[in-house]
């Protein structure tokens, strides 16, 4: 046969032990703070029917969207976002729903993009969203459970840009002429994070503005007032838990302003250079739009893979308990079933442990494998230690023995300070 | 409830409790005990004494149940406390110390790498241990940890000691001194300003 060759696709990630361990320790740190917040999880399946998510994600992006036939010839798609299927789920469950629902999820999306660094073809989605209500306080939840969340990943310094849509339309609109729209302007303002000034205004001089006007537009726009709503959000976002220098009234922050219609944010790790680690806002009239229900909502997107990134970069991943902590070796046959009834003991403790996994091997061998596979410890039990009730226990970096009482093994790695 | 009464968290039983309130009376408090009370109003109506456990202590000043506690810096680390340190009292002195059998082949920090040490301290134990690297199971035991190398529990303990003598009854030597401990002062962060005027009366007889 001819030998196949066995790799990924191309767009595909596998995530080896270390890698995933990291991306579940995010996950872990991020959803004990989401269902602190009374998030709760939701989960929906890889497939959808196609007419669900055909043309809900503009034209572009209906060429990314993975639909085929399925074998009994229905038009089926991948998920692509989480948005329109949540959406759904609203909807078809609305009356087993709470009225204000806020819900997380962390599932894999997937889009037929072409393959380039930092763009994949399946990645990790994870959103909070609170549906039903148009309250300010929705806002304010979410942008506290956001900090906390980055907090709680460990990220000393986390900023949150915030602005409101009508902040950047009652300053701008002005402004606008014929030939050049308020929304071309705010297309333009938009990339003030990553051009100088004097660039937005030969944009807009391009685009059509006389230069003064340019210059006055953008002006105006960077010492506009905070609308009322947007005092409030942060106000209440502040005293909900949000550190006074870490919520920033940015007005010239516009968020592509797609499907947003009041107030939008940001989040920034200062010292993560690549971009933005996450971003919302308020979406009142998008659940209409998509399945023509009318529930008003806020939520937000966490840039999972720039998060994990980010925290890599920082140090922030545990490196203790990467390994499994203890190899219970097989010394003989008269102290086998001891041996069998510690490894039961010490895992009861929580601790992980592995029984060796060939019978036949010589002690010494065995040891190597604990050697190369970072066990810190191995526990032996022959006949003579079982005759003495006590199992043997080697710390493998300092090669220290310890007699422990079979009756205590459990206690005693509970009990040891690097545990 | 009086909010405007000094209300002051003092251990209601073991060692401190008699200096505490010898203390107190120095500064012109005066504590009159009769019987077991939990809460005590002074005759003056000043001041408001709470009778609770050593380790309580720093729970009802960080709660502000009270607005002052004097308790054993010991307790106080144990804790992990934040609380100002308002003083340092110079009585309750004793030390935190391990102690091995006299017999025992532990002589140094180092040799405690892996063995069982029994104490009440477990925080500030782990804490001692981590700083010097010394990767050791502790037994975590609430009273008479002397006892526990006796019954084969424990290699080492990890005690406060004063005279020396509970060490010495059980054939106990000191291997290593963790902490320095006495009695101190700590003050509830909801505390009023008119209550600081317990602060100045406490520097201006110091």
């Amino acid at each position: 046969m001819k030998k196949q060759q066995i790799t990924n696709l191309k767009g595909f990630r596998d995530f080896l032990p270390k890698e995933k361990r990291a991306r579940n320790f995010v996950v872990e740190k991020i959803v004990e703070i989401f269902e602190t917040y009374g998030f709760q999880p939701i989960e929906t399946p890889t497939l959808e029917a196609g007419e669900l998510l055909k043309g809900k994600y503009g034209e572009e992006a209906d060429k990314l969207l993975y639909s085929f036939k399925d074998r009994g010839d229905r038009d089926v798609a991948l998920r692509y976002d989480q948005t329109v299927p949540t959406a759904r789920i609203v909807t078809q469950y609305k009356n087993e729903l709470p009225k204000y629902f806020r819900r997380y999820q962390i599932q894999n999306v997937y889009r037929a993009e072409k393959p380039q660094k930092g763009r994949f073809r399946e990645f990790t989605q994870c959103d909070i969203d609170i549906f039903g209500s148009t309250s300010f306080l929705t806002d304010a939840e979410i942008l506290a459970c956001a900090y906390g969340s980055y907090k709680n990943v460990g990220f000393k310094n986390v900023e949150i840009l915030i602005n409101d849509r009508e902040v950047l339309f009652s300053n701008l609109e002005k402004y606008a002429t014929e030939k050049v729209s308020v929304m071309s302007i705010i297309q333009s303002i938009d990339k003030l994070d990553k051009m100088s000034e004097e660039a937005i205004v030969k944009e807009l001089v391009a685009k059509g503005l006389k230069e003064p006007t340019a210059k006055e537009a953008l002006k105006n726009i960077q010492n506009a007032p905070q609308t009322e709503i947007l005092e409030k959000t942060i106000k209440a976002a502040k005293k909900l838990g949000i550190d006074e220098s870490s919520l920033i009234f940015n007005p010239t922050l516009a968020r592509g302003l797609d499907y947003y219609n009041s107030i939008i944010w940001e989040v920034v790790i200062p010292e993560y250079k690549v971009g933005s680690v996450g971003g919302g806002g308020r979406y009142d009239n998008l659940l209409n739009e998509l399945i023509g229900e009318d529930i008003p909502a806020t939520g937000m997107a966490f840039g999972f893979d720039r998060i994990v990134e980010a925290a890599i970069e920082q140090n922030l991943i545990p490196q203790k308990n990467m390994s499994t902590t203890v190899l219970v070796a097989i010394v003989d046959e008269a102290g086998f079933d001891k041996s069998m009834e510690v490894a039961k003991n010490i895992r009861k403790k929580g601790i992980k442990t592995e029984v060796y996994m060939n019978e036949d091997d010589k002690l010494g061998k065995q040891f190597k494998y604990a050697d190369q596979n970072n066990f810190k410890y191995v526990v032996l039990v022959g006949g003579e230690e079982a005759a003495k009730n006590v199992a043997k226990v080697k710390f493998m970096d300092s090669g220290k023995e310890k007699e422990v009482q079979l009756n205590q093994i459990g206690e005693y790695f509970s009990g040891l300070t690097d545990e | 409830m009086n909010n405007s009464r000094i209300k002051i968290a003092i251990q209601k039983k073991g060692r401190l409790k008699e200096p505490t309130i010898g203390f107190l009376n120095s500064l012109g408090i005066e504590v009159r005990l009769n019987g077991n009370e939990l809460i005590k109003i002074s005759e003056d109506g000043d001041y408001e004494f709470i009778f609770v456990r050593d380790d309580d202590i720093p729970q009802y000043v960080a709660q502000g149940a009270a607005d002052f506690g004097i308790v054993g810096l010991n307790v106080y680390e144990e804790k992990n406390s934040k609380l100002n340190i308002l003083q340092r009292l110079s009585f309750g002195n004793c030390r935190l110390v391990i102690a091995v059998k006299n017999t025992s082949q532990i002589r140094t920090i180092s040799d405690l790498q892996g063995e069982r040490i029994a104490t009440s301290y477990p925080k500030i134990l782990t804490r001692f241990l981590k700083k010097n690297n010394i990767n050791a199971s502790i037994i975590e035991i609430s009273g008479s940890v002397e006892s526990a190398p006796d019954l084969n529990l424990a290699d080492a303990v990890c005690d406060i000691t004063q005279s020396g003598s509970t060490l010495k009854e059980h054939d106990l030597k000191i291997t290593a001194e963790i902490m320095d401990s006495q009695a101190i002062l700590i003050e509830s962060p909801f505390i009023s300003n008119k209550k600081k005027d317990f602060i100045n009366l406490l520097i201006n007889n110091s």
